[in-house]
């Protein structure tokens, strides 16, 4: 996807303001299972960057590919599954690269810089990457107590040990919010409430002081006023720690509550890309405005208008663009053509629709025009 | 048409060889002690559902919401308390009085995937509940199977094939299908789209919304997602702790919610818009185990407006300040290096009240000699347990502006309640 690429290169560049390099980077990732029933392209072809210290969303209902892209970011994708292609840099390493693959044979060679799994598990995971996943019980080994769990992990990663660990421990304990962390310290996962399981493995998460957690999921399977606190959790600690965070998930109450920005995928690729404003008040994929309207809504009641149909299966993607048997908008051209994610508003909003498929020409011919439009954009994006 | 009346289940332990019996050695006497844990799911609860009406009732996990639609469809015996459908008390019906009743009320289970047998076809399996009542023959029956496949939305030519070549969703519909093929009255609906996705949550509550028009059926809708209720029902239920606290009509109740605990959960759901980012209230701790639920109010160990003693005359800060103070001991959320840096922590100046003071000044004593459990159990004793809320269970009943469609219990809106100028505005949130 050549234009893609072009284009987070000149938005890169005309970021001046920010930070050189965004601390995660995935560009063109592509990983597929290769099953008995065929070859399942369960991420094909993603781009997406997280910033320091921000909140980025990564949306979509099951079996968009959510997961498998995060398990290609840590490098956990099991067989049958592999990365195929693409590039993954975090922080100056590059966790997944491939040589240009210029036959097209799926079997790209690896490029030099790639860390080594030896060098992922020490270096990258749990250190500089912290995961948190959806269910809190089985993340946790029932048959030790919550604090021996804790000072294993925080002797692997900090390196302390002694009392020091102990003591660090029951401190992180405390600040995540558990009662009485002290006596709790003793206790087993069972004990625990769902919550409060969910706070250890933020606390087991933050342990290590990671430049970047990603969330899995991580409230789906608790009650709403302990989501509550939970959310409340991460942001205060977000804001201590400058914690970056992808953020996994398929509520878009939560997108809403937290994000800075979001990307929407479907069957394996991103959809739409906006910062969270953007992307609940002016929606530009079909795919975006139909999952908004048919969330119902806590404070108004009002018609349901649901998409017809179900997602596709990732083996056999519709031709064209992989949305369109589902479009509410589609033309016939969509069955044929299958469009790139590119901007579409001059606020860093891109989309992968053919709709707006003049846009960016329009918009690079008036940016050459007026020499002003280059500060313009510049503004609009900070 | 559907009336429960002091419906109550508990579970106890004490089932097993050793089922019930403790071991507790103190050398003397025989080490085993009986003494069963009393789980209680359901306690005492009432409401009738009207033909045609949707009942929503929500609450978070654990509070006895699932154990309560299993005990109205009698499939676990209530404790105590009567269910009514239509005239007759299911209770009282013989096995085969209820087997033959049981063609009238169906469910709707969260998990499609397994109340589908993988090793039948779709159409038998919708069959299945007409051949068990003895409806219709063989090919009237296919006949129906097919109508009813176009009613929920699926193909009739699926007749033929096995759940696993479903989505979640589809099965979803077959199990719609086989629930209205006995044409029942009456539907109870457990979390039907809780493990679907949001799109496809919305054709299937859609999907709900027609048959109920088509068939006239009556809904009780179990969720712990306020916002899918809110959509579907017209009168809601608010479960917490095996009671119910809170029950009105849809609107009024989202609008206007009594109960701290509505409100709290009203509040605290995030909503689909970034405006209203950070205007969430979070309520602080866990739902507390129903084996041994607080005394009086059960909400009460979370409530953020727990009314003041009435022995104590203190002002509405001064009793959130005592609030916080005892909540952070017991969680033992701070460090105590001396007692007038707890003291200034907590306190913005002298009570107004000599008798708090003293108290306050005793358990801050306990916390620097580190005796943390003392202290909790002296500031529990001394406020928490001291408030009406704590004394005296609240009843579900018309709240004081006499809205005759809606019962709150909680304290704060009893009617004919003389509550002191303090406690009224003690209680905002």
């Amino acid at each position: 996807m050549p234009s893609t690429r072009d284009l987070t290169t000149n938005t890169r560049t005309r970021y001046t303001t920010m930070s050189d390099t965004p601390l995660l980077k995935v560009e063109n990732l592509k990983t597929q299972f290769f099953t008995d029933a065929g070859t399942v392209r369960a991420v094909d072809g993603v781009s997406f960057s997280v910033e320091r210290g921000e909140i980025v969303g990564l949306v979509g209902e099951s079996g968009a590919g959510k997961s498998v892209a995060v398990e290609s970011i840590l490098r956990l994708v099991d067989p049958p599954g592999r990365i195929i292609g693409g590039e993954i840099t975090f922080d100056g390493k590059t966790i997944v690269g491939f040589e240009e693959d210029p036959d097209d044979t799926n079997e790209p060679a690896r490029s030099e810089q790639m860390l080594s799994a030896s060098e992922m598990r020490s270096q990258i995971r749990g250190n500089e990457i912290a995961l948190i996943f959806q269910d809190p019980m089985e993340s946790l080994n029932p048959v030790f107590t919550v604090g021996e769990q804790l000072c294993e992990f925080i002797e692997i990663n900090r390196g302390l040990s002694g009392s020091d660990v102990r003591e660090r421990a029951i401190e992180i304990l405390r600040e995540v919010g558990i009662p009485q962390p002290d006596e709790r310290f003793d206790d087993y996962p069972h004990q625990f409430s769902g919550g409060m399981r969910q706070r250890v493995l933020i606390a087991m998460a933050l342990g290590c002081e990671p430049k970047l957690i990603i969330a899995d999921e991580p409230t789906t399977a608790l009650d709403v006023t302990v989501e509550g606190q939970i959310i409340d959790l991460v942001y205060d600690l977000q804001e201590e720690y400058d914690t970056s965070f992808l953020w996994v998930t398929h509520d878009m109450g939560i997108v809403a509550e937290i994000c800075d920005r979001v990307n929407v995928m479907y069957l394996g690729e991103i959809l739409e890309r906006a910062g969270v404003d953007d992307l609940f008040y002016d929606p530009r994929h079909p795919y975006t405005a139909a999952l908004l309207n048919s969330i119902p809504r806590p404070d108004q009641a009002g018609e349901l208008q649901p998409l017809k149909g179900s997602m596709p299966e990732a083996i056999d993607p519709p031709s064209g663009c992989r949305f369109h048997d589902r479009c509410p908008d589609a033309r016939e051209a969509c069955a044929r053509t299958h469009p790139t994610l590119r901007r579409v508003t001059e606020d860093e909003q891109s989309a992968a629709c053919i709709k707006h498929d003049a846009f960016e020409t329009d918009y690079e011919t008036s940016r050459q025009l007026s020499p002003g439009g280059v500060s313009m954009v510049g503004e609009n994006s900070e | 048409m559907v009336r429960v009346s002091g419906l109550t289940k508990y579970f106890d332990n004490s089932g097993g060889l050793f089922g019930g019996y403790e071991f507790s050695p103190d050398g003397l006497s025989f080490p085993f002690e009986y003494d069963p844990d009393v789980v209680r799911a359901v306690d005492d609860v009432s409401f009738q559902i009207e033909r045609g009406e949707t009942l929503g009732l929500v609450g978070e996990s654990g509070c006895g919401k699932s154990t309560l639609a299993r005990v109205v469809l009698q499939l676990l015996q209530p404790t105590e308390g009567d269910v009514y459908f239509g005239d007759d008390n299911l209770a009282d019906l013989s096995d085969e009085a209820l087997r033959q009743r049981r063609k009238d009320i169906q469910i709707i289970f969260q998990d499609p995937q397994s109340s589908l047998d993988p090793r039948m076809k779709v159409g038998s399996i919708i069959e299945e509940p007409m051949r068990a009542h003895g409806m219709y023959d063989a090919a009237g029956r296919a006949e129906r199977t097919k109508e009813l496949l176009d009613a929920v939305g699926l193909e009739p030519q699926y007749y033929d094939r096995y759940p696993h070549e479903f989505s979640g969703g589809q099965r979803q519909r077959v199990n719609l299908a086989r629930a209205l093929s006995v044409d029942p009255e009456f539907v109870v609906l457990d979390e039907p789209t809780s493990a679907l996705d949001v799109s496809i949550q919305a054709q299937i509550l859609n999907t709900l919304d027609d048959l109920q028009d088509e068939f006239g059926l009556t809904y009780l809708f179990i969720s712990h997602d306020l916002s899918v209720i809110r959509h579907i029902s017209d009168r809601v239920a608010v479960m917490y702790l095996g009671e119910i606290v809170e029950m009105g009509d849809v609107e009024t109740l989202f609008e206007d919610p009594k109960h701290p605990y509505t409100r709290a959960l009203l509040s605290s759901i995030p909503v689909p818009d970034p405006r209203n980012r950070g205007q969430r209230s979070v309520l602080e701790g866990d739902v507390p185990s129903p084996i041994n639920p607080p005394s009086g109010c059960r909400f009460r160990t979370r409530c953020p407006s727990l009314i003041a003693p009435e022995a104590y005359d203190l002002g509405a800060d001064e009793w959130t300040n005592v609030r916080a103070f005892a909540r952070a001991v017991d969680r033992r959320s701070f460090d105590a290096e001396d007692a007038d840096s707890v003291y200034e922590r907590f306190l913005d100046g002298p009570l107004s009240d000599s008798t708090c003071e003293t108290v306050v000044y005793e358990a801050i004593e306990r916390i620097v000699t580190d005796r943390w459990e003392e202290a909790t159990e002296l500031l529990r004793r001394q406020f928490a347990e001291k408030s009406i809320c704590a004394k005296t269970p609240p009843s579900l009943e018309q709240p004081r502006d006499n809205d005759p469609s809606r019962a709150v219990a909680c304290h704060l809106h009893r009617p004919n309640e003389s509550l002191t100028a303090e406690q009224k505005t003690g209680r905002r949130m």
